[in-house]
């Protein structure tokens, strides 16, 4: 059934008044791609979804979903489906009435709504429970009726806003899961807003993440973590030790100085203006000396991994060592091992709190 | 599957089609004269026909898809224009009498107000959704025809003499005039001026009301009372109660010839007075009938106070007497000082309880009654007078936003709060029976009173012979060659009222819950002026709409006094504020997600409010069905202005009634309206379900049960 478009953004801004709730953004989803908005919350994600819906009008640009720009249609109007974050499942019909509300509104007569209706309900594994009223059911019934709902007019776009929230932790992995396979599985292209960064890893074929009104940097989910183009994203994807000093060459590769420690980055590729490296813990080691120039302040048990805070010259390293390792004591002086590769390097970008 | 289409233009060639067949085919001006749009065209009054050619125009623009927005908004707006100004003033154009509006120029205004709506749309505006640019536009150019227009030419016939010039030093001598702003009432024995007493009368009204609606609040809610239902029963009584009945039963009970009165003169020699008659009998009758609404308000106050506050309190060691002054009080003033200016404000608006009580202490409502209907007839004084009144009222409004606005005190917040109330001290609680328990052995004797008053002889006298006699009068039905004939004088009125007001309650309902729809779930340029314009008629008392829509409508291009319709109208638009209020508060109990969700999945505006939002919306709906009738058989204030011999009401017929001295037939009319209006609520709520026009009733917001 791929009726599955694309959709792209060309520029395009929503303000409320002088407010940009986004400004001038541009992207593309691919027909039967799964991509997901990510980002704190205010950034914009949520209005860009609304705006592929049509629940808002954009004050700028153009939008297209497959070849045909609609920009100033309403969202009756637009081909696109939604989960809304509350299902939004009309507590007055049946969930059977609730799946069918879209073909009969669109003109279909009863039978044919019905037919279409029993036949969704099936595919998300809800055949049987068509007279109940939404309210009789639990969390996770509800959020498949809501999709069966929104796949029911096999719309060309299916938009999720944060579909999980609503659920606890077990289930949410399950639903998560349903929600790529049914996408795979009928090709649909699906837009998809969340502020949980595995969540969005977990699911994507390709993220969007936005930061104050704008895409900070989009890609593979991959491509986010190991390669994040700036403070922000390799702060808010991942745990990051940022760290500002100096880059210099060296035979061996490049040495980076802060606060009159060195420590060697082996063989990188140094961009223009620079002027701080982002370190994963996972990548880090610590060699006991007494010399070193770290301290240990805080020791953790995680279970699959110790987690050490400490203390060094610029400030807190944060280390994840594997967990069949010694432990190490605190208190105890450590020099910083870097895994060749490991180091990003990144322009020093605004602050943010 | 394929979404339905965008605007292909068939309303507008249909508004195009409705347009030309009301000009070609139905009468043209109102009542009597038949004459056809083109008749009256061929008869030389040649603007008529622009209004229709630009209907034909903004028809076939319409076919042209959204780009000819702009263009259609100038031409049928164009029309619309052409055809109100020939209406008000067609000597600009042909020199000629103006003609008054019927079937065929509405049905043409209608169709050209449609268009309008709809090229706003197609030009972007209320992002371009039809639905909610049809109906705004129609609400608002209905509310400007109906409410703002009369309102504006009573204010202006203040500042015109008779011929309709203008005459600043008349209307010099009329506000100056010395009865109007006296003050001698408070330096010697003399009578205050008429905005005196209405702000005397009105404050007392409204302190009055609130204290003894507090009292009733506070036992019923913390009083420890195990059954409030008392309360609560007593609480529907005003509200379908006739305003001035309550001013009947207290003549029957303390005028000269009163039952008590009576009592008193003979066992203890208490002479006779007329001391019912001015500002306490007044005062008594507005505190009696304000009082059940100042313990709702207060009432739904304390339920709001979370009672973990006084506990925490408690907790901070802090007795009941200390936390009921230092925590409950305070957080109940706002609905305190609410309460208060409700009560001031009915007290301005009230016109039935002064006119029957009133003797020589006139207020504002009354005096513009007879600056009107009296001897003296003088419509510039009463359009003076009632621009004093509005005045005075939007004051009141103006205060309440100023004083209430900065002091939100909710406490409510969604999640669980299982305190337990404190009870209140005990100085409290013994001073409020004292005050409660008189307080309901005198409403239970003037209800008695209305119940009996009708099956006895002259209980005016004190004569209490029961007899049918004036059941008689007023509701005989004979059996004759003909079959029923209901010869009771009183019939007419009877059907003319619920046949006005069960045509007024659907309408009211229907514009006052869009009204609310449009308002809360849309957001386009003009929706504070919007907001503002519709609750307006709120605020301005009836008798200044009385008044207003006399002047207004007398005369061409709407020429409407006289008939049901402007009864119809009248109701409408005093009571679509409440439908607003009802429908906003329902609406914000319903999760907005709703309604986009039906929108993504394909369904046009007008789908989702059929399909979902009016269906939700049921509760709210009903309430503004049953007030809005129970209010239209009950109003008189603004109707005593609009009736005639043909269309009278019931309100109206009973005051006749009472001035010319007919008490029984009066209270026996009042107390067969009030059985009547009993029956269609408890009717109704029994059809409904009492619960469910609660808004606890059914839930309404889509949080998915599994997170609550």
């Amino acid at each position: 059934m791929s009726r599955a478009a694309s959709v792209r953004f060309e520029d395009v801004s929503k303000f409320y008044g002088s407010v940009g709730a986004v400004r001038g953004i541009s992207f593309t989803v691919e027909a039967g791609t799964l991509v997901t908005l990510l980002g704190p919350s205010g950034c914009g994600k949520t209005t860009t979804l609304r705006l592929v819906a049509g629940l808002e009008l954009a004050t700028g640009g153009r939008i297209l979903i497959g070849d045909e720009d609609v920009s100033r249609l309403g969202a009756a109007e637009r081909d696109v489906s939604m989960v809304f974050q509350s299902y939004a499942l009309f507590p007055h019909l049946s969930v059977l009435e609730n799946v069918m509300y879209g073909p009969l509104a669109s003109g279909a007569k009863r039978a044919d709504a019905e037919q279409m209706a029993r036949e969704k309900l099936a595919l998300v594994g809800l055949a049987g429970f068509e007279a109940r009223l939404p309210s009789e059911m639990s969390g996770g019934q509800q959020q498949r009726v809501a999709v069966a709902r929104a796949i029911v007019l096999e719309p060309r776009v299916l938009l999720f806003d944060e579909p999980l929230s609503n659920l606890d932790a077990k289930l949410r992995r399950k639903v998560r899961d349903d929600i790529r396979d049914l996408q795979q599985r009928l090709g649909l292209t699906v837009l998809y807003v969340t502020h949980d960064q595995e969540e969005a890893l977990a699911v994507s074929d390709k993220v969007i993440v936005m930061d104050n009104a704008v895409i900070a940097q989009e890609g593979t989910p991959e491509d986010l973590y190991e390669r994040p183009q700036s403070r922000f994203m390799a702060d808010f994807i991942g745990e990051a030790n940022l760290i500002e000093g100096a880059f210099s060459p060296t035979d061996g590769g490049t040495m980076f100085t802060a606060k009159g420690v060195s420590l060697p980055l082996g063989a990188m590729v140094i961009p223009a203006e620079a002027s701080m490296i982002a370190l994963r813990p996972d990548r880090l080691g610590l060699t006991p000396t007494p010399s070193g120039v770290l301290t240990i302040r805080r020791r953790a048990y995680l279970g699959h991994a110790w987690e050490y805070t400490l203390d060094a010259p610029w400030g807190e390293v944060l280390v994840l060592a594997p967990a069949r390792q010694p432990a190490l004591a605190t208190g105890a002086r450590v020099d910083l091992v870097i895994e060749a590769g490991a180091a990003i390097a990144l322009k020093a970008d605004k602050q943010r709190v | 599957m394929r979404r339905r289409s965008a605007d292909r233009g068939t309303t507008d060639l249909l508004a195009a089609a409705v347009a030309t067949a009301a000009f070609l085919l139905l009468p043209w001006a109102f009542v009597d004269d038949l004459r056809t749009g083109l008749s009256w065209l061929l008869d030389g009054r040649w603007p008529l026909a622009l209004p229709v050619l630009a209907a034909l125009i903004t028809g076939a623009l319409g076919t042209r898809g959204a780009t000819t927005g702009r263009w259609r908004v100038l031409v049928a707006g164009f029309g619309l224009a052409v055809l109100l100004a020939y209406g008000f003033t067609p000597g600009l154009f042909d020199g000629r009498k103006p003609l008054p509006m019927g079937l065929g120029a509405a049905l043409t205004a209608a169709a050209l107000v449609l268009q309008l709506s709809r090229g706003f749309a197609a030009a972007g505006a209320f992002k371009a959704d039809r639905w909610v640019a049809t109906t705004t536009v129609s609400i608002f150019a209905l509310v400007l025809l109906f409410v703002f227009f009369p309102v504006a030419k009573v204010l202006a016939s203040a500042f015109l003499d008779k011929t309709g010039a203008l005459d600043l030093s008349l209307t010099w001598t009329r506000l100056t005039a010395p009865d109007i702003w006296s003050l001698a009432c408070f330096t010697a024995n003399a009578s205050c001026g008429v905005v005196a007493n209405t702000v005397i009368l009105g404050v007392l009204a409204g302190l009055f009301s609130t204290f003894l609606g507090l009292a009733f609040a506070l036992l019923a809610q913390r009083g420890g009372m195990k059954n409030t239902k008392v309360f609560d029963a007593l609480s529907i009584l005003p509200i379908i109660t006739p305003p001035f009945v309550i001013a009947l039963a207290l003549v029957v009970l303390f005028g000269r010839t009163g039952i008590v009165t009576t009592f008193l003169d003979t066992w203890f020699n208490i002479p006779r007075s007329r001391w019912i008659y001015g500002l306490p009998g007044v005062l008594i009758a507005q505190v009696l009938s304000q009082t059940p609404l100042s313990y709702l308000m207060l009432r739904g106050a304390l339920q709001g106070i979370a009672p973990s506050l006084e506990e925490a309190a408690q907790t901070l060691r802090a007795g009941r007497w200390h936390t009921f002054r230092t925590v409950t009080f305070p957080l109940l003033r706002p609905a305190v000082a609410a309460s208060f200016l409700l009560g001031f404000v009915e007290s301005l608006a009230d016109f039935g309880n002064p006119l029957v009580l009133g003797g020589s202490f006139e207020v504002l409502s009354t005096k513009i009654f007879f600056a009107v209907a009296g001897a003296q007839h003088d419509p510039g004084r009463a359009a003076l007078l009632a621009l004093l009144l509005l005045a005075l009222t939007l004051s009141a409004f103006w205060l309440q936003m100023i004083w209430l606005g900065k002091s939100s005190y909710v406490t409510v917040t969604g999640k669980g709060d299982n305190g337990v109330p404190l009870p209140l001290p005990r100085g409290v609680r013994i001073a409020s029976l004292g005050v409660v328990v008189p307080w309901i052995a005198m409403t239970v004797a003037i209800y008695g009173i209305i119940i009996i008053g009708g099956f006895v002889t002259d209980i005016g006298r004190g004569v209490m012979e029961p007899t049918w006699r004036h059941i008689l009068t007023g509701f005989a039905i004979e059996w004759n060659a003909h079959g029923l004939f209901f010869a009771g004088s009183a019939w007419d009125s009877f059907f003319v009222t619920v046949m006005v007001s069960a045509i007024a309650a659907p309408i009211t309902a229907l514009v006052g819950i869009l009204t609310a729809y449009v308002l809360t779930r849309h957001d386009f340029i003009g929706r504070r002026t919007f907001e503002f314009v519709t609750m307006l008629a709120f605020a301005i008392p009836g008798t200044v709409i009385g008044v207003a829509y006399i002047v207004a409508f007398n005369v061409p291009p709407i020429e409407i006094t006289g008939t049901g319709l402007i009864l119809i109208i009248c109701f409408v638009f005093r009571n679509m504020p409440v439908g607003v209020r009802a429908g906003i508060a329902a609406l914000s109990q319903i999760d907005k997600s709703l309604d986009e969700a039906s929108s993504t999945l394909g369904a046009s505006t007008g789908y989702t409010v059929r399909r979902i939002t009016l269906p939700l919306l049921k509760p709210a709906i009903i309430a503004t069905l049953v007030f809005s009738f129970v209010h239209a058989m009950t109003a008189v204030s603004a109707i005593v202005f609009l009736v005639t011999a043909r269309y009278n009401m019931a309100t109206a017929y009973i005051v006749n009634r009472v001035e010319a001295g007919e008490y029984p037939l009066a209270i026996a009319y009042s107390s067969l309206l009030i059985l009547f209006m009993l029956a269609v609520v408890v009717g109704i709520q029994l059809l409904v379900g009492e619960r469910k026009l609660g808004r606890r009733g059914v839930s309404l917001t889509s949080t998915p049960s599994g997170a609550r």
